[in-house]
């Protein structure tokens, strides 16, 4: 008898519990519904909570997510107006506007909602022919349409999608600007040649300024020099003048000043190494003569 | 599909039937090859049952199929491993017959469906060696396991009225499907809530630090390194190689002034960025309701400024002086568009430490070249250095030079005048001596001049005036002079002293 209750309290359970499922279900607050009877839509629901519905197969309840979803698709080369090419990415965040709408138009299916969404972006994509390279990037803030072409991209896509699909663009942007990696080997060549270039400036500019720097400490340490020679014999001069004045004592006996010199010079010839080979007739060595038996007569003239 | 359920109907029959005849006397054997062929047959069927629901619109049944065929294949497995293992312990009964090794009990219950419950006891009952069955502990749990059963679901239903929330998390209470109202977003703690599926908490860590990258996303192995270097790869993508999107593009106010001499010339250079953030959730209600994939959403957001802030920025600039000041320029233009975008999100870093020129590839090293840049720099500042020495000392050498000379030159000038008039006072004197005897006083003083000036000169005197010797006289500094210095010889022994004659 237990075992009876316990098995009915459980079947009576396990049946509310089936029957709730069969005739109730919940929408969520990031949750839109559509019920349709018989395949014919009945009803959309916006609102989050508990909702009635008729049991399969009389109903049907489709449950779409309502928040915005991120669309991030891969990139695309284009070319913009000065026959640039570029590579381009982009996101795009969209959303659920009309459940109805969007279950005809994909069957509920949110992977070839997006699927069709990115074919409108890719076709937006083309706006950027309309622009210059130096619209996208540049310096010059003034001259930039980044924004502008974003803001254009963004219109083409709802106005495309506007009531058709069922579904609302809120925002767009560009996720990723790059090259085509033919030009980006290109362009890595121009970076490394412009280095290149600032490297041989700087060496050149490094070996002007060492040289202008040596030359001019030469011309500086010559000068001084020169001026510091010109001093000297300025000063020698000017002594030698002077020592002049003395030299007037030797006009009393030029003869006896001549032989002087004479006798100064022999002097100062012979003071290093020297050999002298000399005459018998030379005084003071004319002497050795009479040493050879003839010193007697020299001694008597 | 039709094929797959032919085989399972086939392999159901004959199952059935291996089954069967197991029950008779000395057909036991054929139990596991029974219970082998069943599952065979429901592992068909099931396969047909997924490309049934494949044609009509539910792919994804078969990956759902596939993880439980593993997991009931893996508890056979498991199984069969456990109970080769048990059999060694197992104490041998006389007369009982011993179960076959690749026996699964799971499977046999797909060929006996005689219940778990009597499933279990003949499991126990063989593996003691004694009727474990008929004991009252087993008979109460068997009268008992409905009830046991309902009770543990009753618990777990109960226990699904309350939530603890952890310290770094909030939760998200939802009544039937509605956020519930002041109380929707639960702080840590222990919160009471109406059972499933009326209240439903959704967890989101919201307190901790989370954080993405832009750009490249550097490497863990390669990032062992302690020195990170432009030059050495550093990221997981093949950096600047091969790959689609080799770096980010940023402005060149150098490229763009040379740009009209080249049309085709792309006014911009390719930087390798990579920019981490970190983020704190600081409304749950935005994070949570206003965007499916929130965190995708800020990173493409994240992706999209950082790429503004380089179409606009110079190169040069933003790798230099620039760079702490773009960190927080992007940090706060993110901020910017995910306060529009209501995230619900406090972007507490950006970091701008990696962003430098692309490695490059093996032909065109382009990193390498900017550091040579670097280089020759220093090399330039090293030549002006080592000129700036040279000035440093060549000029005050000059000086000293220029003052030696200068000093060398007064000096002589001096010595000259006073050597001058010392020359001529003695002159003076001279004269007297002179004028007193002429031809004595010069013959004296050259006497004296020659005694004096010869002293140290090696002389030779040739005495003889008329002989017909030649004599050759060797001069060379080899003759030692205390040999010959100051002697004058006979012609004899001149002659003899000659070493060629």
């Amino acid at each position: 008898m237990k075992r009876n209750l316990i098995t009915l309290i459980t079947a009576a359970v396990l049946l509310v519990i089936f029957v709730c499922m069969l005739f109730t279900f919940q929408v969520r607050q990031t949750e839109v519904a559509v019920v349709t009877t018989f395949g014919e839509y009945s009803r959309s629901i916006t609102e989050p909570g508990l909702k009635g519905r008729l049991p399969w197969p009389i109903q049907k309840v489709y449950e779409f997510d309502n928040r915005l979803q991120t669309l991030e698709r891969k990139f695309d080369e284009t070319i913009t107006k000065d026959q640039k090419n570029l590579v381009i990415a982009v996101y795009a965040g969209w959303r659920v506007a009309d459940p109805r709408v969007f279950l005809e138009s994909f069957n509920g299916d949110m992977a070839k909602a997006e699927q069709k969404l990115e074919e409108i972006i890719r076709n937006a994509k083309s706006i950027i022919g309309r622009y210059n390279f130096s619209d996208l990037i540049s310096t010059n803030l003034a001259e930039l349409k980044f924004d502008q072409i974003e803001k254009e991209m963004l219109d083409v896509v709802q106005a495309q999608v506007k009531g058709t699909y069922g579904i609302a663009v809120d925002t767009m942007g560009i996720k990723q600007l790059g090259l085509p990696e033919s030009i980006t080997s290109i362009v890595f060549e121009r970076m490394r040649a412009e280095r290149q270039q600032l490297i041989a400036t700087y060496q050149s500019e490094g070996d002007r300024d060492a040289k202008n720097i040596r030359a001019d400490a030469d011309a500086q340490a010559n000068k001084i020099l020169a001026e510091a020679s010109g001093e000297a014999k300025k000063v020698l001069g000017e002594a030698d003048a002077k020592a002049s004045e003395y030299y007037e004592a030797f006009r009393k006996k030029p003869e006896l000043a001549i032989f002087l010199m004479q006798l100064n010079a022999i002097e100062q010839s012979l003071k290093d190494r020297a050999y002298l080979i000399l005459g018998p007739q030379t005084p003071p060595f004319n002497l050795l003569n009479g040493a050879a038996g003839d010193s007697g007569s020299s001694l008597k003239k | 599909m039709a094929l797959y359920a032919l085989f399972a109907l086939i392999l159901f029959l004959l199952g059935k039937y291996s089954s069967g005849l197991s029950r008779l006397d000395g057909q036991r054997l054929l139990r596991p090859g029974a219970g082998y062929l069943i599952l065979g047959a429901c592992i068909c069927f099931l396969v047909a049952g997924t490309e049934a629901a494949a044609f009509f619109g539910f792919p994804k049944v078969d990956l759902f199929v596939a993880y439980g065929l593993c997991v009931v294949l893996g508890l056979t497995a498991v199984e069969t491993l456990i109970g080769l293992v048990l059999e060694i312990y197992r104490p041998r009964v006389k007369g009982q017959a011993a179960r076959l090794l690749y026996e699964s009990r799971l499977i046999g219950l797909l060929g006996q469906p005689g219940g778990l419950i009597t499933t279990a006891a003949q499991a126990l009952d063989y593996q003691f060696g004694f009727k474990v069955s008929e004991t009252w502990v087993f008979k109460f749990l068997k009268e008992a396991m409905l009830l046991i059963i309902l009770l543990q679901l009753g618990a777990l239903f109960l226990s699904t009225m309350f939530v603890i929330i952890e310290p770094n998390e909030q939760g998200l209470l939802e009544h039937f499907g509605r956020p519930a109202g002041a109380h929707a977003v639960l702080e840590p703690g222990f919160h009471f809530k109406w059972p499933w599926p009326i209240d439903i908490v959704y967890r989101y860590q919201t307190r901790q630090i989370q954080s993405f990258i832009v750009g490249e996303v550097p490497d863990p192995d390669l990032d062992k390194d302690r020195t990170v270097l432009w030059t050495r790869p550093h990221f997981k993508s093949k950096e600047g190689e091969g790959s689609e999107m080799p770096g980010m593009l940023v402005a060149s106010r150098g490229q763009i002034a040379r740009a009209d001499t080249n049309e085709k010339a792309v006014p911009a250079n390719l930087l390798t960025v990579s920019i981490p953030f970190q983020y704190q959730i600081t409304n749950l209600l935005d994070w949570a309701y206003n965007h499916a994939t929130s965190d995708e959403l800020l990173q493409e957001l994240a992706n999209r400024e950082v790429v503004r802030y380089l179409v606009n920025v110079d190169m040069e600039n933003i790798m230099s002086s620039g760079r702490l000041g773009a960190a927080e320029e992007i940090r706060r233009r993110v901020q910017a568009r995910a306060n529009e975008a209501k995230l619900g999100v406090n972007i507490i870093f950006a970091g701008l430490q990696d962003i430098h020129p692309p490695l490059g590839n093996k032909r065109t090293p382009v990193a390498a070249a900017f550091e040579q840049v670097v280089s020759a720099v220093q090399q330039k500042q090293t030549n002006h250095l080592y000129a700036l020495a040279y000035a440093a000392e060549k000029i005050p050498a000059a000086q000293a030079e220029a003052t030696n000379t200068l000093a060398q030159a007064r000096n002589a000038a001096v010595t000259k005048v006073a050597l001058a008039e010392a020359e001529a006072a003695r002159f003076t004197n001279q004269i007297t001596a002179y004028e007193a005897s002429p031809s004595v006083y010069t013959q004296r003083l050259r006497l004296d001049t020659l005694a004096r000036s010869l002293e140290p000169v090696r002389k030779y005197v040739l005495t003889a005036t008329n002989t017909q010797d030649i004599l050759i006289l060797n001069l060379e500094e080899k003759i030692r002079p205390d040999l010959l210095g100051g002697v004058i010889l006979p012609p004899e022994a001149a002659k003899s002293a000659t070493p060629n004659k």
